[in-house]
């Protein structure tokens, strides 16, 4: 019996006219990100990302047929609760797919229970190199992993600024060893010189110390791991000390409020990302077609996370229509990882899958903060 | 601490417990009956209720205010992963193992703090849960790091501890097992010398208690039970991260035992159900009420403002907790038709 | 040199705040045995609030030094009239209890109230780098240095000269007895709140003004509490030393050693503390009411 159980498994699994999740009307997804708390910055824009997507493919009709209907949780950004809420979903809101579940701890946390389940899941928010490597078969990653996008971004500082001498100030969490493996890569495979790379609390306030011990190891070059108030304050210390630096910055804090908080200190971070803004080119296109879906005060909350959150929802909407009729998570697992070129209007790069990779490595771009217009200019 | 903030109940007081048969019978039930979400909720409860259970050895008997909780929580999960995942050890190991490695570090922790009166464990439990966390981090060939580690699920004598089932089962047997060493240690020498540290500290050391022996052990056995509970936590979670283990994890310890009643163990598991669950309640109470409060039900918003609220509350108004209602309401009951 | 020069002055900039925070937490255990573990949180809500009256009105920054304690006042007022008395003469325990319930609560009604966002507080002190042998300092920072020193004086005014400082004492030594010897407890508890909230409305303010308004500004209350234990819990003054000194340790530990044990630094510092002098380095006598 014991031998044959995987194989009824799979038949019945394969054959079920209705996956959980799915009825002739309806399908259901699922996702759990910060709404509340210090996070929800980045979960509420991800939710809303979510949502101008799932709004757009009903107004056209629904997937095949049938209407996509989102269960959307709240876990504060604490990975024992990201557990509850995915186990929630699945267990009693029975979705189909899981779209979100916070940040890499969080991601991880609540990881053996989809992968048992067998559940197709998402992660657009944070890709952090330990999500794909190794593999897990049902998690896909869209974005370009920190480890890597950080080794393409010192190669395109260090083409601009030859001889430059660079400093890495990375958080002591798994999005700075991240960032740490990928800035040791770059400088290891150009032969560039590293000054040091100095580790900062998650949290912390001051950085006087680190931006003082860059001065005086005579960085010329600083790659700020930060998110949103480590790097404004990593800039304002830069020019309170004199320090005459560039400084280089990830992703993650390319939001609106880095750019006002940092004020005048903040003119001339550059930084990387492999989505654009709302308020030019497809971004631009995209905000006026939400204005349709999203009431005026959602508008102004949408930044970069409902970028990745609309371009992840629509790689998911994308493979769920390639099983026709017939959805199951197996099916749905298969067609995301046969995913080739889908094309996201401009927003990213298009995405792929194959059967042994689970990120979709999208191009960077990058940006430059002009303060005078308060923008992240495009760097040619 | 004075009397008033503690209820004692004299151990031939005790009364048999007619709930404990239907307790075990849901205990074995609940994982048939239940789904899964409602099961996690349940393991939930029973891990929270023995890790409050040791917290309370501590502050409800001894009087000493620590906000360490969630550090030797966080010891005890991590010497469970480590032990489990690192280096194999079987489930009968590890679990007497981090019960050990968590009171040996409160040793530590309470040597230098103990001679002290007041406040001061306090102060350098709340260090202590800053540093612990900072060295989990620098451990990182054994704890993962930032990583975080997972957790592997070990079998016992050979049957595989898979299912969450199993896990609740184990857990529930966890909760007997502390609550049977609690009631142990209560009515022994020890657990006297405990008592009479927190109501006199200064009498109970001329009548001949070691006082700072018997504050260390009180210090030792309760985190050795909260060790204990961390590492249920990690074969339920299955994934370890430093981020679980943060101070409000410390002040939900703290806010179950106003609720429930200090000092009293049945006061504990009243606490743990109607804190674990208060979140939830309020979420479908409000989810049904509707309006624009509702998106924000589940949030950590509400469940800090409940939280903080009902601290508040107990500590002004019923400062015996859960607990105090349910004896009094009994006596209340027993003397009913006389008095009114 | 200049490296060393550089990281002390950013250490006591930073201390200067730590100072403050300190000072509030000792005002408060001074007068009524206390721990008040909803410092940092309490000087959140009044940053909120005195933004919001900034956001509405434009007013120059320094009148935040002016209106931010006065809202600091108030609210220490209202807490300690609808939280802390209720619970006048039940144990010091139940009480800091009491704090971490608020501490709780606070932290929670700021995100409902004002949402998580960061932004920025809405008087600026200017952005020009002022240079002091080489050393660079934004203004707030140097205001900091400057409300410090007057905080100091007046604490120390207040406890040499005026028969609250001795009330205090009395009240943190034997409530009852206090009270039987004609001291209105209440009203030294409530002074002590006002007094505190006032103090740590400043550090507040400065702090928000050196970094930004956000829901996480309680930290930095947590943060300072080590200052308090290495000046000692029951010297306000001594607290407004322990800060300085804690900064200029965090700083040190930072720019010489670690960069990521420089958060944890002070925590350190009170382990060390308790262990070789646990009344702190100015504190008076042991604590042993709970």
């Amino acid at each position: 019996m014991r031998r044959f159980l995987p194989a009824v498994l799979a038949v019945a699994l394969a054959t079920g006219a209705h996956a959980q999740g799915v009825t002739d009307t309806e399908i259901k997804i699922g996702g759990s990100t910060a709404l509340t708390g210090p996070g929800a910055l980045v979960g509420i824009a991800h939710d809303l990302g979510e949502k101008i997507a799932t709004a757009e493919i009903n107004a056209a009709g629904g997937i095949n047929g049938r209407k996509v209907v989102r269960v959307f949780e709240d876990d504060g950004y604490v990975p024992a609760r990201t557990v509850t809420s995915v186990r929630k979903l699945l267990d009693v809101d029975k979705v189909l797919a899981i779209t979100a579940s916070s940040g890499t701890a969080s991601t991880l946390a609540a990881l053996p229970m989809m992968e048992e389940q067998g559940v197709p899941a998402l992660q657009t928010a944070a890709p952090n190199t330990v999500m794909f490597s190794p593999m897990h078969k049902t998690l896909f990653v869209v974005g370009r992993a920190y480890g890597p996008g950080t080794t393409d971004f010192v190669k395109f500082l260090a083409a601009r600024k030859p001889g430059a001498k660079f400093l890495a100030i990375v958080q002591d969490d798994d999005y700075g060893d991240d960032v740490q493996s990928g800035y040791e890569k770059a400088i290891g495979d150009l032969k560039l010189t590293t000054v040091g790379v100095l580790r900062y609390k998650r949290g912390q306030k001051d950085f006087a110390a680190e931006v003082l011990k860059a001065k005086q190891l005579g960085a010329t070059v600083i790659v700020s791991g930060g998110i949103i108030a480590e790097n404004v304050t990593i800039a304002k210390e830069a020019r309170r000390v004199g320090l005459e630096a560039e400084i280089a910055m990830l992703w993650s804090g390319r939001l609106p409020q880095t750019i006002d908080l940092m004020g005048e200190a903040g003119n001339g971070i550059i930084a990387a990302d492999y989505v654009g803004d709302f308020d030019e080119g497809p971004g631009k296109a995209l905000f006026e077609k939400a204005r349709a879906y999203l009431t005026p005060e959602e508008l102004t909350k949408l930044n970069r996370y409902s970028l990745t959150g609309y371009v992840g929802a629509r790689l998911l909407f994308d493979a769920i229509g390639r099983c026709g009729r017939e959805v199951t998570r197996a099916c749905v697992v298969a067609k995301l990882e046969t995913t080739s070129n889908l094309d996201m209007a401009g927003l990213t790069s298009p995405i792929s899958f194959t059967p042994d990779s689970r990120i979709s490595d999208l191009k960077l771009r990058y940006t430059i903060l002009d303060w005078s217009k308060k923008a992240w200019v495009p760097i040619n | 601490m004075p009397a008033s903030l503690i209820r004692h109940r004299h151990p031939a007081q005790r009364r048999a417990v007619p709930l404990l048969p239907f307790a075990v019978l849901a205990a074995i039930g609940l994982p048939y009956a239940a789904n899964a979400y409602a099961l996690g909720f349940a393991t939930t409860i029973l891990i929270t209720a023995i890790g409050v259970v040791g917290f309370n050895v501590l502050t409800g008997w001894t009087g000493l205010v620590s906000l360490g909780y969630a550090g030797f929580f966080a010891v005890g999960a991590y010497t469970q992963g480590v032990l489990a995942t690192r280096f194999g050890w079987p489930l009968l190991a590890t679990l007497p193992a981090a019960a050990i490695v968590a009171a040996a570090v409160s040793v530590l922790v309470g040597a230098p703090s103990l001679r002290l009166r007041g406040l001061y464990l306090a102060i350098t439990t709340l260090a202590f849960s800053a540093i612990i966390s900072h060295v989990i981090l620098l451990a990182k060939p054994l704890t993962g790091g930032s990583r975080g580690l997972s957790v592997a699920r070990p079998s016992v004598l050979g049957v595989p501890l898979r299912s969450d089932a199993a896990i609740f089962w184990l857990c529930a047997a966890g909760l007997v097992l502390a609550v049977w060493l609690a009631g142990n240690i209560r009515r022994s020498y020890l657990g006297r010398a405990f008592f009479a540290v927190r109501d006199a500290e200064t009498a109970a050391g001329v009548l001949g208690v070691n006082v700072i022996r018997a504050k260390l052990l009180a210090f030792a056995l309760s985190s050795a039970i909260t060790g204990f509970a961390g590492a249920l936590f990690a074969l339920h979670q299955r994934y370890l991260n430093v981020e679980n283990f943060e101070l409000l994890l410390s002040i939900e310890a703290v806010s179950i035992l106003i609720v429930g009643g200090i000092g009293s163990v049945a006061g504990v598991i009243a606490g743990t159900v109607f804190m674990v669950l208060l979140p939830e309640m309020a979420r479908l109470a409000v989810n049904a009420i509707g309006g624009p409060l509702a998106e924000m039900a589940g949030g950590q918003e509400i469940r800090g403002v409940m939280y903080g609220l009902v601290i508040i509350l107990f500590l002004r108004f019923a400062p015996g907790g859960l607990i105090d209602f349910w004896t009094r309401g009994r006596a209340w009951l027993r003397r009913w038709p006389r008095t009114g | 040199m200049q490296f060393l020069a550089d990281l002390i002055v950013s250490g006591l900039a930073a201390g200067a705040i730590y100072g403050l925070f300190g000072m509030a937490y000792a005002a408060i255990y001074k007068a009524t045995g206390v721990v008040n573990f909803a410092q940092g949180e309490v000087a959140m809500l009044i940053v909120y609030l005195t933004a919001s009256v900034f956001t509405r009105i434009p007013l120059p920054f320094w009148s935040a030094l002016l209106i931010a304690p006065l809202i600091g006042i108030a609210t220490g007022l209202v807490l300690d009239r609808l939280v802390i008395r209720p619970m006048v003469g039940r144990p010091a325990f139940a009480i800091v209890m009491v704090t971490i319930g608020l501490a709780v609560m606070i932290r929670a009604l700021i995100v409902l109230a004002w949402g998580s966002e960061p932004r920025e507080f809405p008087a600026r002190a200017g952005e020009a780098v002022l240079k002091f042998g080489g050393v660079g300092l934004y203004p707030v920072q140097l205001l900091a240095f400057a409300v410090l020193a007057v905080a100091i004086a007046a604490a120390w005014a207040l406890l040499r000269f005026s028969r609250m400082g001795l009330a205090m004492r009395a009240t943190a030594i034997d409530e009852r007895t206090a009270t039987l010897m004609g001291i209105d407890v209440r009203r030294v508890a409530a002074i002590a709140w006002a007094a505190s909230a006032g103090v740590s409305a400043l550090a507040g303010v400065l702090f928000a003004s050196t970094t930004y308004v956000g829901p996480d500004l309680f930290q930095a209350g947590l943060k300072a509490f080590p200052a308090t234990i290495v000046g000692g819990l029951d010297s306000v003054i001594g607290s407004a030393i322990g800060g300085l000194i804690l900064g200029v340790v965090e700083n040190l530990t930072g720019g010489y050693g670690d960069t990521a044990l420089k958060e944890i630094a002070g925590f350190v510092a009170i382990v060390a503390v308790l262990m070789i002098r646990p009344t702190g380095l100015f504190g008076a006598r042991d604590v042993e009411r709970l």
